[in-house]
């Protein structure tokens, strides 16, 4: 007997929405995209649940439904503020440097662009390979190489710019 | 790794703890269809954003890698149980993530089934239940705890908090006098502990990158039951079965568990899906099947599957199978 649609969420929705706001760097537009999928795989449930995977699946849908988001990208894709991040965060006192620098970094990933951004969450948070990213990316591994390093330099230039005050209240 | 990957890995597992709650995504897939909005709005996401926080950051969806254990389980306890079904119910599905949680019983009747899932509330989809159910229009009484029973399509469901930290979801398809049954199965589930899920499997080595992540046992019959165990990490997922059921696989020769199996290519099916397959014939006539499904990229091209064939091998080959899994609930009760 496959798992039915509504034990599928049950057990996978968390999940989804976890990977989705690291990829989008927004959790209102994650929402929206592991919506649109699983009202699509609801549709497509009798095929899906009949799989031997069908998470690795809808996993997938998630990933291919961001780097093809059009409607609502040019509202929704603006750089995480400071503030925006601390109003969805956890409600704490910011009591540490390495709090500080995480955000920091945040702020930075969600002003690359959206190719490296990708690239650089699918490497450092999904562990993939860059086989792997090249294939969710639709390009070549070289280019994947590029995306990287120019990514990773990114924000290496965004820290060291940090203004000094920052620096200084690690 | 240098300090300043180190540092982009943490930033993106605390990104990850700010996932909204699924309640607003879970009450538009579970509506009719003529009532679904087009797109969530953001405030009240926004409010539950900021609700969901911290005790997520300790559980990205991604494990650490350093951490991955070299084996899983093979089997896990249920923590909960309904002692009365009404007449003709038989148990024939159980599944559980590995840490003990999202866990899922299934009675059926012919079309009409019965579940009972079992969730944390530390898991975002479930943090607000006890508003929710609070805030519910049909309110129950369950052995003296308030439930919140609704309708879905096809079905109803009753969603509960038995203790502190669980959440508890009883969900009815094609039942006659669905709300009656509901109260009455509720009113009977009980704390179990003693029920378990065993699959026959066990991972032993996994290549680096995943970990086990959930397991399920079903079927019709103890004859007919079959257990599977995955693992995932990343992009890629790895499904390991055990069953009776002869494997149909055309591929190359392999040698697997010091017998002959296959290995079967992904290949692209209707549905654009495809995995790589590999299966060997056990002892009794148990068939062994590990599967990888096919990473598929945005536009829908086929690619080079993540685990090939000698991946798929030695994951099998290091797999401790049980000759005497526990089948016997199968068909039950």
């Amino acid at each position: 007997m496959s798992l039915g649609f509504e034990e599928f969420v049950a057990l996978r929705l968390d999940a989804l929405l976890r990977y989705a706001t690291v990829l989008t760097c927004d959790p209102h537009l994650a929402e929206d995209v592991v919506q649109e999928v699983l009202l699509r795989a609801q549709q497509r449930w009798p095929r899906i649940g009949e799989m031997d995977a069908p998470a690795a699946y809808v996993k997938r849908m998630v990933t291919n439904e961001y780097l093809s988001w059009r409607r609502r990208r040019a509202a929704r894709e603006v750089a995480a503020s400071k503030a925006m991040l601390d109003a969805v965060g956890p409600v704490v006192p910011d009591r540490t440097g390495e709090y500080d620098e995480r955000d920091a970094m945040l702020s930075r990933i969600a002003q690359l662009p959206r190719k490296q951004r990708s690239a650089i969450v699918l490497r450092y948070y999904e562990n993939c390979t860059d086989a792997e990213i090249a294939a969710v990316l639709g390009c070549g591994e070289g280019t994947v190489r590029s995306h990287l390093s120019r990514g990773v330099a990114n924000l290496r230039a965004g820290e060291l710019q940090r203004p000094a005050s920052t620096v200084e209240g690690k | 790794m240098s300090g300043h990957e180190e540092l982009i890995k943490e930033a993106l597992v605390l990104q990850a703890s700010r996932a909204p709650s699924g309640e607003r995504v879970l009450s538009v897939v579970r509506q009719p269809v003529s009532r679904r909005p087009l797109v969530l709005t953001g405030v009240v996401a926004l409010v539950i954003a900021i609700a969901v926080g911290i005790p997520f950051a300790l559980r990205p969806s991604t494990p650490d890698p350093a951490t991955f254990p070299a084996a899983a389980a093979a089997g896990s306890k249920l923590k909960y149980g309904a002692t009365w079904l009404p007449d003709g119910f038989r148990e024939r599905f159980r599944a559980s993530d590995t840490d003990g949680w999202g866990q899922v019983r299934k009675w059926a009747n012919g079309p009409m089934t019965i579940s009972l899932g079992v969730n944390s509330t530390r898991n975002p989809m479930w943090t607000d239940a006890a508003a929710n159910i609070e805030s519910g229009y049909d309110k129950v009484d369950i052995g003296g705890v308030t439930a919140s029973y609704s309708r879905i399509d096809g079905g109803a469901k009753l969603t509960w908090i038995p203790e502190p930290g669980t959440v508890l979801l009883l969900t009815l398809r094609d039942v006659p006098d669905m709300r009656t049954v509901a109260v009455e199965v509720a009113g009977s589930v009980r704390p179990d502990g003693i029920s378990s899920i065993s699959t026959g499997l066990e991972f032993g080595r996994l290549p680096v990158g995943l970990a086990s992540t959930s397991m399920q046992l079903s079927g019709v019959s103890p004859e007919t039951g079959a257990g599977e165990i995955v693992a995932s990490g990343g992009m890629t997922t790895l499904t390991a079965s055990l069953s009776r059921e002869p494997a149909r696989v055309d591929g190359q020769a392999v040698v697997v568990r010091g017998r002959q199996g296959v290995y079967a290519a992904p290949v692209k099916d209707l549905g654009g899906f495809s995995d790589g397959v590999l299966a060997v014939e056990l002892d009794g006539g148990r068939w062994l099947v590990l599967r990888s499904p096919q990473v598929m990229s945005a536009a829908g091209e086929q690619l080079p599957t993540p685990l090939g064939s000698s991946d798929l091998v030695a994951v099998a080959d290091s797999l401790t199978v049980s000759d005497t899994p526990d089948h016997s609930w199968i068909g039950t009760r």
